[in-house]
């Protein structure tokens, strides 16, 4: 009876100690895999930018080039006042001439300014759909494949953080991973301009 | 139950054997756990870099003092005892917009210098785990009368992190 009771218990011991054995097995499983998480965002064991915060270091670009004074009918006038008085008076040809003017300083900018840690750029302004029959965009300087990207911007990119008006224009960051972008919204015309610094070519 | 030792059905073979996967299950989990690197090296980079323009530059303009008495301490709240630490790295330069070559201001250097060669080795290796990581910029910024500037920012952390 005695050896029959051994037999018995060893085999409950031996089905116990299996179950054990796979629940610890999960355990270390679900540490190691947690361990290799432990990041806030972004690359593994890397910690990112958190989402509600965020660099503003894009729309403090933003904002200088907005300033900068360009050549227009010998004047030297500000791409901000360029944007601004785009859409009132101007025929298309003045328009064209005038986003020629904007399109060559701005690229000679972002082409200057560009380093190894984020080597590419879009710079999009385009009109609010508020003003009737001048939506779409303005123009488009990039050196990122864009097409694409801009197809999908609004699903792809996420704003965030709203930063205060300034000189008629309101701001805001945008985000996605480690690429940032700072966008501008002329409050009156409404014009929106979008200037993202990006560290990797976004594919979709 | 007669003839049973005393605390045999506890202190069995199996007990023990099972108590000891329980045990070194749970040790395991956490040292894996608790052992794990995060590397907060670049973000700290950046976020220097981000500072330091933040302070520097006032609606897209170079501040008056900039290409003067510009002290980078007090002006962008940083502490120089840890900046000077042998964590950190950080320069910055102006350059001419139409020139780029031709330098307004010294170059400034805190922090180890070292930095900025571990950064460039660290891009072309795959792994260089106790090399700095760096977050260089240039940033277009106006100055008096709309002159045009790059202000160049490189920073770095070395910032190991870890128990004391």
């Amino acid at each position: 009876m005695r050896r029959k009771a051994q037999v018995g218990s060893a085999i409950t011991w031996l089905v116990a100690f299996l179950i054990i054995f796979f629940i610890i097995f999960l355990f270390v499983g679900f540490s190691i895999g947690l361990a290799g998480k432990k990041t806030l965002k972004g690359e593994k064991s890397k910690i990112g930018i958190l989402e509600d915060k965020g660099s503003l270091f894009a729309v403090e670009q933003l904002v200088s080039i907005l300033n900068t004074r360009v050549d227009y009918k010998n004047n030297k006038v500000t791409i901000d006042n360029l944007l601004q008085n785009f859409q009132t008076s101007l025929n298309e040809q003045e328009q064209n001439k005038m986003k020629e003017a904007f399109e060559k300083e701005i690229k000679n900018i972002l082409d200057k300014t560009r380093t190894s840690t984020s080597p590419y750029y879009i710079f999009q302004i385009e009109y609010l759909k508020s003003i009737p029959d001048r939506k779409g965009s303005l123009g488009i300087i990039t050196i990122a494949n864009t097409k694409k990207i801009l197809e999908n911007w609004y699903k792809y990119m996420k704003i965030f953080y709203t930063k205060e008006q300034y000189n008629e224009l309101e701001f805001a960051v945008e985000s996605n991973k480690e690429n940032l972008c700072g966008r501008g919204i002329f409050l009156n015309p409404q014009i929106k301009a979008r200037l993202c610094l990006l560290k990797e070519k976004i594919e979709f | 139950m007669r003839g049973k030792k005393a605390g045999e059905k506890y202190l069995s073979v199996w007990w023990f054997f099972v108590l000891a996967v329980i045990a070194g299950g749970i040790v395991i989990s956490v040292s894996i756990f608790s052992v794990a690197d995060i590397s907060v090296k670049g973000i700290e980079a950046d976020i220097l870099v981000t500072r330091f323009i933040d302070c520097a530059v006032e609606n897209g303009y170079l501040k008056e003092n900039f290409l003067g008495s510009f002290d980078v301490f007090k002006e962008c709240g940083l502490n120089r005892e840890i900046i000077d630490s042998d964590k950190y790295y950080l320069e910055y330069g102006v350059y001419d917009f139409d020139d780029e070559k031709k330098n307004i201001i010294p170059e400034k250097i805190y922090g180890v210098a070292d930095f900025k060669e571990q950064c460039k080795i660290k891009e072309k290796l795959i792994q260089a785990k106790h090399y700095a990581e760096c977050s260089e910029k240039k940033f277009y910024a106006l100055g008096k009368d709309d002159k045009r500037y790059i202000l160049y920012v490189i920073a770095g952390s070395n910032q190991q992190g870890g128990r004391k």
